[in-house]
C-alpha cells in the first residue's frame, strides 16, 4: 500500500471509529431522555425520543456502508478485518439499544394515561447502571481496553439481578391490587427493555475484547454470564 | 575521527620505521655491518615518528574536547555560551566557537519569544469564559482549555490523545468534519446547552472548536418570550369581559334588571382582577428597583403562621380541607412581618387552592442551622418536576386552565421569591411523597 493510500485508509479507520463511539453516545442520550420522560412525565419529551430514533437509524445505515466501503476497497488484514467485523456488529447493537430507548418513551405515554398508585418502585437505579455500563463499554471501545471491556461484562449480572428484584416488587403490586395492573405492565416493559438494552451493551463489550485480542468471549462460561 | 587519526599515524610511523629500517641495511650490506643495529634504526626512527604523530594529533583533539565539553552545557542551558579553548587561542576552533555561539544566540532568542508566546496564548486560552479546543488532521488534541474540560467533563489534560477517547459528542465529530465555518447547538450531558463553533485552523489541516455556553441565554430568551405572551393574556382576558360588557350594557342591557347586575358585577370582578394584577406587577418592579423597604425584625413564628391561617380559613373550610400546623412555641426568624405575613399566605393560600377537596395541608417549621426551614405541604395531584425550576417566573403557570380558574394573579409566587430573598432568605419547591407538593422557606433564626 502506498503511503498516500495508507493514509486514507487510517482515516476511513479513524471516521468509522469516531462514528461508532458517537453513535453510542446517542443511543445513550436517547435512554437518559426516555427514563426523564417517563420521571418527569413529560410527554413533549417522550415524543421527541421516539423522534429522535431516526437520526440512529440513519448512523446505522451510514456506518454499515462506511464499513463495508472499506472492506471492499481496502480488504484489510488482521486487526483492521477484525474492527470492521466488529463495527458491523456493534452498530446492529446500538441500533437495538436505540429502539429499546424509543420503547421506553412509548410506554412513559402510556404510563401518563393511567392513573398512579402509590409507589415505591423506582426504575432509576437500573436505568443508571444501564447507562454507566454502556458509557464505559465505550470508553473501552475507544481507548481499546480490554479489561475495561471485560468489567462491563461482569457488570452484566448485576442488571440481569436488579430487574429480576423489579421484577418481582411489580408483581407484588399486582397481587396486592390488581387494580394496578394498567400501570404495572407498561412498567415491566420498561424494565425488560432496560435489561435488554444491558444485554446489547454486553454484546458491545464481547466484540471489544475481541477487537483488542482476538479473543472470543462470547458464550464463555469463565465469565459469569446470565442464565 | 581523534582514533583513526591515532591509527593513521602509528601506521605512517611503522612503515617509516621499515623504511627507514630496510634502507639502513641496504646501505649497510654493502659495508657487511651487523642486522641487528639497522633493525634497531628502524625501531627508533619507527617511534620518534609515532611520538610525533601523537603530539600533533593531541594539539588538536584537546581544543575539540574543550569545545565538545562547552557545547554540552549550551544545550543543557541555552543562557550559556561557549568559551573559547584555552588551548587555541587564535585558530579555527575559535571561529567554529564563534560560530557556534552565534546560532546559539539566535536559538536562544527564538526559543525565548516562542515561550513567551506560549505563556501567552495558554494565559488567554485557559481565562476564555468560552471553552477552545485545537485539533490536529488526526483529530488529535493539541489544546484544551479549562472552560472546555468543565463543559464536557474532562479532568485529564489530555495534549496528544485523540479527541474520541474523551469526548463522544456526535454534533461536535460531525462539524469537525464539515467542510466550512459551521456551528450546532447542543444539550450536553453535563446539562450546560452549549453552541459550538468550528473554524479551520490557519495554517494547517487540524481544526479549532469554540464552545459557549449558552444555557442562561437561552432560559432568558424563554422567560422574556413567555412573559410578553403571559402578560399580555392577562390583561388581555379581563380587558375583554369588560369591554364586552360595557358594550351590552350601552346597546340598551342597562335597563334589564337580571341581566343589567349580572353584567355589572361582572364588570366590577374584572376590573378588580385588573387592578390586583397591576398591583402585584407594581410590587415587583419596586421589589426589583429595591425601592421595596423591608425591616428585619425578629418574628414569632407560630402567631404569624396563625394569623396567616386566618386568611385562608374560610376558603380551606369550603372545600373541607384540613390544615395541621406542627411549629414549635418559641421559634423566631428575622424578618419583615408584613412580608412575611405577605409570603405565608400566597403559600398556604396557594396549597389550599390546589390540593384536592377534603384534601390536607400541613404546615411545618424546623431549625437548620443558622435559619428555620418552614415547609407548606399538600396532597394535591403535584406539580410535573419539569415545571418546578420555573415555577416562581413572573405570569409562568403549570396548569393554565386549573390556575385561572383558581383566581391567582400569576404572579403571587414571583413575588414571594422577591420578597423572601430581600430577607436573606430563599424559597423552593419539591415533590412530596406520594402525592402532592411542598413549598419551602428559608428565613434567617432569630436567637
Amino acid at each position: 500500500m502506498t503511503a498516500h493510500t495508507s493514509k486514507e485508509f487510517d482515516q476511513e479507520l479513524r471516521t468509522l471509529r469516531e462514528r461508532l463511539a458517537t453513535m453510542g453516545e446517542r443511543a445513550g442520550n436517547q435512554i437518559a431522555l426516555a427514563m426523564r420522560a417517563l420521571g418527569d412525565q413529560d410527554d413533549e419529551q417522550a415524543r421527541a425520543v421516539i423522534a429522535g430514533d431516526v437520526v440512529i437509524d440513519r448512523d446505522e445505515n451510514e456506518i454499515d456502508e462506511l464499513a463495508l466501503q472499506i472492506l471492499a476497497t481496502r480488504q484489510p488484514v488482521a486487526s483492521d478485518l477484525r474492527f470492521l467485523t466488529m463495527a458491523l456488529k456493534f452498530v446492529t447493537d446500538l441500533e437495538r439499544i436505540g429502539d429499546l430507548a424509543s420503547g421506553i418513551a412509548k410506554r412513559a405515554l402510556e404510563l401518563n394515561r393511567v392513573p398512579r398508585f402509590d409507589s415505591r418502585v423506582d426504575l432509576g437505579p437500573l436505568a443508571t447502571l444501564v447507562m454507566r455500563n454502556l458509557q464505559a463499554a465505550l470508553d473501552a471501545f475507544v481507548k481499546r481496553d480490554a479489561e475495561k471491556a471485560k468489567s462491563v461484562i461482569v457488570a452484566d449480572v448485576e442488571i440481569d439481578r436488579l430487574n429480576a428484584s423489579l421484577f418481582a416488587e411489580l408483581l407484588a403490586h399486582v397481587a396486592a391490587d390488581p387494580a394496578t395492573v394498567t400501570r404495572v405492565l407498561p412498567m415491566t416493559s420498561v424494565c425488560r427493555y432496560l435489561e435488554r438494552a444491558g444485554d446489547h451493551v454486553k454484546n458491545l463489550a464481547e466484540q471489544v475484547v475481541y477487537m483488542v485480542s482476538a479473543m472470543d468471549v462470547r458464550h464463555r462460561p469463565f465469565l459469569p454470564h446470565r442464565n | 575521527m581523534i582514533a583513526r587519526a591515532r591509527a593513521t599515524v602509528l601506521a605512517i610511523a611503522i612503515a617509516a620505521g621499515i623504511l627507514a629500517g630496510l634502507g639502513w641495511r641496504i646501505g649497510l650490506a654493502a659495508d657487511g655491518a651487523s642486522h641487528i643495529s639497522g633493525w634497531l634504526v628502524a625501531l627508533v626512527a619507527a617511534a620518534i615518528a609515532g611520538v610525533a604523530g601523537l603530539l600533533a594529533i593531541e594539539t588538536v583533539r584537546r581544543p575539540l574536547r574543550e569545545l565538545a565539553a562547552s557545547m554540552h552545557d549550551v544545550v543543557r542551558d541555552t543562557s550559556r555560551r561557549v568559551a573559547v579553548p584555552e588551548s587555541s587561542a587564535n585558530d579555527e576552533a575559535r571561529t567554529v566557537t564563534e560560530w557556534f555561539n552565534f546560532v546559539a544566540i539566535d536559538a536562544d532568542q527564538s526559543h525565548r519569544a516562542l515561550a513567551r508566546e506560549r505563556v501567552l496564548l495558554s494565559a488567554v486560552a485557559e481565562g476564555l469564559t468560552q471553552g477552545v479546543i485545537a485539533v490536529d488532521a488526526e483529530h488529535r488534541v493539541e489544546l484544551l482549555n479549562d472552560a472546555a474540560r468543565a463543559m464536557l467533563g474532562v479532568t485529564s489534560t489530555p495534549v496528544g490523545e485523540p479527541l474520541i477517547e474523551l469526548v463522544r459528542v456526535p454534533e461536535l465529530f460531525a462539524l469537525l468534519d464539515s467542510e466550512q465555518n459551521a456551528s450546532a447547538e447542543v444539550q450536553l450531558q453535563s446539562g450546560h446547552r452549549t453552541l459550538i463553533r468550528v473554524a479551520r485552523k490557519w495554517g494547517g489541516d487540524g481544526r479549532v472548536l469554540l464552545l459557549e455556553d449558552v444555557t442562561a441565554m437561552r432560559r432568558l430568551e424563554t422567560v422574556r418570550r413567555d412573559f410578553v405572551a403571559n402578560v399580555s393574556h392577562e390583561l388581555r382576558t379581563p380587558v375583554a369581559v369588560i369591554r364586552a360588557n360595557a358594550e351590552t350594557l350601552l346597546a340598551g342591557a342597562a335597563n334589564d334588571p337580571v341581566m343589567g347586575a349580572r353584567l355589572i358585577d361582572g364588570l366590577h370582578r374584572n376590573a378588580e382582577r385588573l387592578a390586583r394584577i397591576l398591583a402585584d406587577l407594581l410590587d415587583l418592579s419596586r421589589l426589583d428597583a429595591g425601592q421595596y423597604r423591608l425591616s428585619a425584625v425578629p418574628v414569632e413564628l407560630r402567631s404569624a403562621i396563625d394569623s396567616a391561617l386566618t386568611a385562608v380559613e374560610t376558603k380551606a373550610a369550603q372545600r373541607e380541607i384540613f390544615v395541621e400546623i406542627a411549629v414549635a412555641d418559641g421559634l423566631r426568624v428575622t424578618a419583615d412581618p408584613k412580608a412575611l405575613d405577605q409570603v405565608l399566605v400566597n403559600l398556604v393560600d396557594n396549597a389550599v387552592k390546589y390540593t384536592r377537596t377534603n384534601g390536607h395541608v400541613w404546615i411545618e417549621a424546623h431549625p437548620d442551622g443558622s435559619s428555620i426551614r418552614i415547609e407548606v405541604r399538600d396532597d394535591g395531584p403535584g406539580i410535573a418536576k419539569k415545571h418546578h425550576e420555573r415555577l416562581f417566573e413572573r405570569f409562568y403557570r403549570a396548569d393554565p386552565s386549573r390556575s385561572r380558574e383558581a383566581g391567582g394573579t400569576g404572579l403571587g409566587l414571583s413575588i414571594v421569591k422577591h420578597l423572601a430573598e430581600s430577607m436573606d432568605g430563599a424559597v423552593g419547591v419539591e415533590a412530596n411523597t406520594p402525592t402532592g407538593s411542598t413549598f419551602w422557606l428559608r428565613l434567617p433564626r432569630s436567637p
